[in-house]
């Protein structure tokens, strides 16, 4: 099938733009160099201007000048200038039968896959191709130009470029090219350039990656709480048998009196809870974000959202989404969840950018059912959190239990932060009271969760404990356990 | 440090990107300190190399004007040494700096093409990564990673050190000099240098002489002109390498000898259009210029030249004609200049050896002038004999009997005598230079300056001046109104000279030039040597003015005629001396030495064989002169050589009959071997235009793609692998399945691959299917995959003439796409020796 596809590309005409690095260019080049912006001298902020080309124009000037006094002069300078005229038209005419195209490629690509580009370059001229470079952009892979220079190619002959890319940009609707083959002849005075301007554009699906458990809890007053129970292991009071320990098991789970047997820790299970309502609580507020490409809050808060999404569903839970932009109701299914992945794939850079702060948990207030699970997922700022902190408040003294998953937005500034040299340091203080505003809001009755970018991020999302920052926030760390069991 | 802590934090994920990120052809892992510098600077070296080459021929390009500007050796060598020295500085700092590249983090170069900008709390910053890599990059070919003032210091230092190399400079160049370099040097940049490239190039070619007759200045004006355009290519080569988008990448090898392949053709195209330009330019002159067609159908002075040289050394010389001994006996500077086989050479030569017998035969040459003058003397010697021939006859000889001058004689005489006081008196104010000093040596100046510092000049006044005393006293004139005479003309000359030098130099606060002189000897200041060489321009103008006073009296105050025993002597006395003054150009030597226009005959120049020939027959006449006074063996002597003399004479007209037959012989094939290479030159000119032409046609066939060239890290990936299979010892099976294999993975090379699921039969039949390309290899590929399905699936045992047949066909294929060297179509024995295993 991807043969035909291709042959199918390969047949299709391709609309080619060619054109020759004019004077303006280089001119522009020089002139808009970012450069100038600093503290360098005047020689380097226009070293563009010592184009080869430039160079050589110049040097026909002065001879054609001197070529008022001096017969040589003038010959040289008239026959300077008809040698650039003979290097300029002999790489025209390898230029005008270039040729090249892009091999296409699948258009169902996934997050995390490695996408191969085959370019296949045909020179029909009668003469040989000097070193020539070809250039792409393949959006969807955070490192987005491609370039290669390649050796000459022969007269009438093809060859064939290619080059992998692992789509590490997100989820979303990305592009390939424009592509560009571009050559200069062997003195740098002519570069000639073939370009495809088409853009393909790919949609990436999202790849949900695997996330630890988030912990939800019911109230008799949920209102389809207890209709349907399964077999499923899980957190409920039901009890269903008991199993050796392995690891990554609550303690509080485990059965000490069979324990005491000699036989090895025993842990009790209960069966599952399902049918739990859990409404996820998006700020997806650009104000909020930080970050680029894959790196970057908003894609962290994708991932985890369509993570947390299956999950629940999968447990038998129903999900309501609520974002800024739109609010999916609370349902369950796989549909439900297909529904709401192209909602948050579609929730580009841009758009996240340009969506006002809104304080959704009081926006969406209505909307929640009556005492179910309000997971607030947002990117941790403390001007963020005392904004929600009130409504916050509120859902837990209306009985909502309350969970909220705190991006560690300090975690993706330290992945930039070797190669921003112009952001304020100032930035770094504002992750200072991280955790000792979230310990507070713990304290509170909050269940509070932290995921952090890793570089793993892309495979599993855990949930971090916070860290206790001094001995006081560790004696009040102590207290949530007393706060779980009471609530169970 | 951050840096390091980013990278360590990144590991994983950066081992994941860039083991799918490496494109199909591209190069194997890179070492972030050890192999990407280090590569880096091999086309950096290999631009430096090439831009230190430039310079040279440049150099070596202004020197040749050098003897006759000074100014332009001066600047040539200055921009030549500015970059030089910066770029021994730029290495230098380099090689100090080797622990800077910590900060040249070749692998970030994925954030250098990061896509979007960053986003900080909803406000995007924008992306100064590729800025940051820019400066990087300048950081690292910059000098500005010394603080200002030790820019400052060590250019300053640098600058002075390199100027003081250059003592002659007055102090204001210098001090410009110093101030230049510190900008060159603080702003010092790679492309700067084309700049400076540029710059000594024009310098060179503006200041090359302007008749480009000598090859010399040809062939270095060629290579000046390779090496420029190798320069530049390697600057092309190196931008692609390195600069374009700050990729920096260096996946590209330094390639030297294509770099200067492309130098070399740049340097064709130029030459040939360059002398299809000059050739236009002067017919188009010839015509604007109204000149007859005929002259323009005259071969070029080249042609005749090289025609004229090609003859002379291939046509042998009679041996007689050897060179004579009096020349090697006593070289002087006419004998060293003159070429050894020119026709006025051997008159010369008779001429002197005539001279020399008369010498021989009891008349005294000038023991002053040597041989140098060796017509002169000779015709001074005859003058002498006949004079001494005339007094041994006693006094009647004397000019007591002759009538008393006249007064336009008279006049006349006393002309000639100012003219040679003036010239003397003006020759006293000429600065005591040094001999063989290039500032005061002009073309025509240095020999006058030269003559009276060596003090041969006074001599040769008065040398002057006693034949003009004879040539009175002959026409009646006695030596005491003669020395009046003199001395009114000497005061008056020096009273002349006087006035002129101050009238000349009003504002001068060195009247005096010679006082001047005595306390600077070497006239440093461009004022000094304009002075000097006004002052030698000045002397010249008097010479040739004493010349033609001299020429005038001569021919006014002809000696009377004898009436002594030997009527004749002192007739051909008389003839000897009136060719030479009234055609001192053409006739014999000048009776003086002093510079004149006819000066180039004694600096090797062309000068006309008839005046050679005419001195050989004053020679004889001076011979028939003496011949009768002289003893018997010496007549007998002189009789030989008179023999000998008209023997070579005839055989010099033979040979120089035969040259000429020759020289217009190769005139003749240089014109036809010209004509040749312009039409050649043309038709070869008109076919690359056609066929650039034919590329621009929108209509027609486009020519079908005849070759697949896989990259070259391809290439030679497939080519190590198939060597290693030749290594191994497989087994028939295993060799057919791994070399099939192989040759999947060259179409996969190509552009064509195999899917997964395709049959290989089924995949045979696709590439047949493409005969466009694959048309030459449709059949053995075919064979090949039969032979491997049969294999594959266990049909066959793979019999010997089977594996045969399949290494052949596979060799093809391998060949087809440049695995593996040779034809693309060979035999089959050779093919079965090249196949692998």
């Amino acid at each position: 099938m991807n043969q035909d596809v291709a042959r199918a590309d390969t047949s299709k005409s391709l609309a080619l733009h060619r054109e020759v690095q004019s004077l303006r260019e280089i001119w522009r080049e020089a002139s808009q160099s970012q450069l100038r912006k600093h503290e360098v001298s005047a020689l380097h902020a226009w070293r563009a201007l010592a184009h080869p080309r430039v160079i050589a124009y110049q040097a026909v000037g002065a001879l054609l000048l001197m070529g008022l006094f001096s017969r040589f002069a003038l010959a040289a300078g008239i026959a300077l200038a008809l040698s650039l005229a003979a290097v300029y038209w002999f790489h025209r005419a390898i230029h005008v039968r270039l040729e090249f195209r892009r091999r296409a490629i699948s258009s169902v690509i996934r997050e995390g896959d490695v996408v191969e580009m085959v370019f296949e370059v045909r020179n029909q001229s009668d003469f040989e191709l000097p070193y020539w470079t070809l250039e792409d952009r393949f959006t969807a892979c955070r490192h987005t130009h491609f370039r290669e220079v390649r050796d000459p190619l022969a007269a009438r002959a093809l060859t064939r470029v290619s080059y992998r890319r692992h789509c590490d940009s997100g989820m979303g609707d990305f592009h390939t090219g424009p592509a560009e083959l571009a050559f200069t002849d062997p003195w740098g005075f002519f570069e000639y350039r073939v370009r495809d301007d088409s853009r393909s554009e790919i949609r990436v699906h999202p790849l949900v990656v695997q996330v630890d458990e988030l912990k939800v809890q019911s109230t008799p007053d949920n209102l389809h709480f207890g209709m349907h129970e399964t077999l499923g292991r899980g957190v409920s009071v039901n009890f269903s048998g008991v199993r050796p320990y392995a690891q990554g098991d609550s303690l509080r789970q485990i059965a000490w009196r069979l324990s005491s047997r000699g036989q090895g820790l025993i842990v009790k299970e209960f069966e599952r809870s399902v049918a739990v309502d859990v409404q996820l609580v998006l700020n997806f507020a650009g104000v909020w974000q930080l970050g680029r490409d894959s790196v970057s809050t908003w894609e962290l808060m994708k991932d985890l959202t369509l993570a947390l999404l299956r999950q629940q569903i999968e447990q038998g839970n129903r999900v309501g989404v609520y974002l800024p932009q739109a609010m999916h109701s609370t349902s369950g299914g796989l549909e439900h969840f297909h529904r709401v992945a192209e909602q948050i794939v579609d929730l580009d850079r841009d758009a996240i950018l340009q969506t006002p702060h809104i304080d959704l948990l009081e926006h969406y207030h209505s909307f929640f059912p009556r005492r179910s699970h309000i997971v607030y997922i947002s990117p941790f700022q403390t001007g963020e959190l005392q904004r929600s902190r009130n409504a916050l408040k509120t859902l837990l003294a209306e009985s909502h239990p309350v969970s909220v998953i705190a991006i560690d937005t300090h975690s993706v500034w330290r992945q930039h932060m070797g190669d921003l040299r112009d952001l304020p340091i100032g930035l770094t203080l504002q992750f200072a009271e991280l955790d000792r505003e979230l310990m507070e809001l713990k304290n509170e009755g909050v269940d509070v969760q932290v995921v952090r970018w890793t570089s793993v991020s892309d495979q599993w999302l855990r949930f971090e404990a916070l860290r206790h920052s001094s001995p006081k926030d560790a004696a009040v760390h102590a207290e949530p356990s007393k706060v779980e069991g009471s609530s169970r | 440090m951050k840096s390091s802590n980013r990278s360590k934090a990144t590991a994983p994920r950066a081992d994941h990107r860039n083991k799918f990120e490496r494109s199909s052809s591209g190069s194997g892992p890179r070492g972030r300190e050890s192999g990407r510098v280090n590569r880096l600077s091999v086309p950096q070296l290999h631009f430096e190399g090439l831009l230190g080459l430039s310079m040279c021929s440049s150099l070596v390009l202004g020197l040749w004007p050098m003897a006759s500007n000074r100014q332009a050796l001066d600047l040539v060598a200055s921009v030549v040494a500015f970059t030089f020295v910066s770029l021994v500085a730029w290495r230098i700092r380099d090689l100090f700096q080797g622990h800077r590249t910590q900060f040249f983090d070749w692998d970030r170069k994925p954030q250098a093409h990061a896509k979007t900008n960053f986003v900080a709390f909803g406000e995007e910053w924008p992306d100064r990564s590729v800025e940051n890599a820019e400066l990087r990059l300048m950081d690292r070919l910059h000098v500005g990673t010394l603080p200002g003032l030790g820019r400052l210091v060590v250019g300053l230092l640098l600058g002075v050190g390199l100027v003081a190399l250059f003592s002659w400079w007055p102090i204001a160049v210098k001090v410009y000099a110093v101030l230049v370099f510190w900008v060159i040097f603080r702003n010092f940049f790679l492309q700067q240098s084309l700049w400076l490239l540029m710059v000594s190039g024009a310098f060179a070619i503006y200041f090359v002489p302007r008749d480009l007759s000598s090859n010399a200045a040809l062939s270095l004006g060629v290579l000046s002109l390779v090496l420029h355009a190798t320069s530049l290519a390697a600057f092309s080569h190196l931008k692609l390498a390195r600069w374009r988008d700050l990729q920096l990448t260096t996946d590209l090898d330094p390639q030297l000898g294509r770099i200067f392949r492309s130098g070399l053709k740049f340097a064709v195209v130029f030459s040939l259009l360059f002398w299809s330009v000059y050739e236009v330019e002067s017919k188009l002159r010839q015509i604007l210029e109204g000149r007859p067609k005929s002259a323009s159908a005259h071969p070029p002075a080249w042609s005749k030249r090289l025609a004229q040289s090609m003859a002379e050394k291939l046509i042998p010389q009679p041996s007689h004609l050897g060179p004579h001994q009096v020349g090697q006996a006593a070289p002087d500077a006419n004998s060293v200049m003159r070429p050894s086989g020119s026709g006025e050479t051997n008159a010369d030569r008779n001429q002197l050896q005539i001279s020399q017998i008369s010498q021989i035969s009891g008349n005294a040459s000038p023991s002053g002038l040597g041989s140098r003058r060796d017509s002169s003397a000779s015709l001074e010697a005859g003058s002498r004999f006949a004079q001494g021939r005339a007094s041994s006859s006693g006094p009647a000889g004397n000019g007591g009997a002759r009538p008393p001058m006249s007064a336009a004689d008279l006049e006349q005489l006393r002309r000639s005598i100012e003219a040679i006081e003036m010239l003397r008196a003006h020759a006293q104010k000429l600065p005591a230079t040094r001999s063989g000093s290039q500032d005061l040596q002009v073309p025509q100046g240095g020999s006058v300056a030269e003559l009276w510092s060596s003090g041969r000049g006074s001599a040769e006044m008065d040398r002057e001046l006693s034949q003009l005393q004879k040539l009175a006293a002959q026409n009646g004139l006695s030596p005491e109104e003669f020395e009046k005479i003199q001395r009114q003309a000497r005061a008056q000359a020096q009273a002349k000279a006087q006035s002129a030098s101050h009238q000349q130099w009003p504002n001068s606060s060195e009247p005096d030039i010679s006082a001047a002189s005595s306390q600077s000897p070497t006239p440093s200041r461009p004022a000094d040597l304009h002075r000097a060489q006004e002052q030698i321009r000045q002397l010249e103008k008097l010479s040739e003015q004493m010349r033609s006073e001299l020429a005038q009296t001569r021919t006014q105050l002809r000696p009377l005629a004898p009436q002594s025993v030997v009527p004749n002597q002192n007739q051909n006395s008389g003839q000897s001396l009136a060719p030479a003054s009234a055609s001192p150009g053409q006739g014999g030597a000048p009776a003086t030495d002093l510079p004149g226009p006819d000066s180039k005959a004694s600096r090797g120049d062309v000068v006309d064989p008839n005046g050679a020939a005419r001195r050989a027959a004053q020679g004889e006449k001076i011979l028939e002169a003496t011949a009768p006074a002289t003893s018997p063996p010496i007549a007998q002597a002189l009789n030989d050589a008179r023999t000998k003399a008209k023997e070579r004479e005839k055989a010099e007209a033979e040979h120089k009959r035969k040259v000429e037959v020759a020289q217009k012989t190769f005139e003749l094939i240089i014109q036809v071997f010209m004509a040749i290479f312009k039409i050649a030159l043309i038709v070869g000119g008109i076919y690359l235009v056609m066929r650039v032409l034919r590329h621009f046609r929108k209509r027609g066939h486009k020519p079908a793609v005849r070759l697949i060239q896989l990259g070259r890290k391809e290439r030679e990936l497939l080519r190590s692998r198939l060597m290693g299979l030749r290594r191994q010892q497989l087994r028939p099976d295993q060799e057919v399945i791994e070399t099939y294999n192989l040759l999947l993975g060259a179409f996969d090379a190509s552009a064509t691959p195999r899917s997964e699921s395709e049959p290989a039969e089924l995949f045979a039949e696709r590439i047949a299917q493409e005969s466009e390309t694959f048309s030459s290899i449709v059949s053995p590929f075919r064979q090949s995959t039969r032979t491997f399905s049969r294999t594959l699936f266990g049909e066959i045992e793979v019999p010997e003439a089977e594996l045969n047949r399949f290494r052949d066909n596979a060799a093809r294929v391998f060949r087809f796409f440049e695995i593996l060297d040779g034809p693309k179509s060979t035999s089959e024995g050779r093919d079965s020796q090249v196949t692998p295993v």
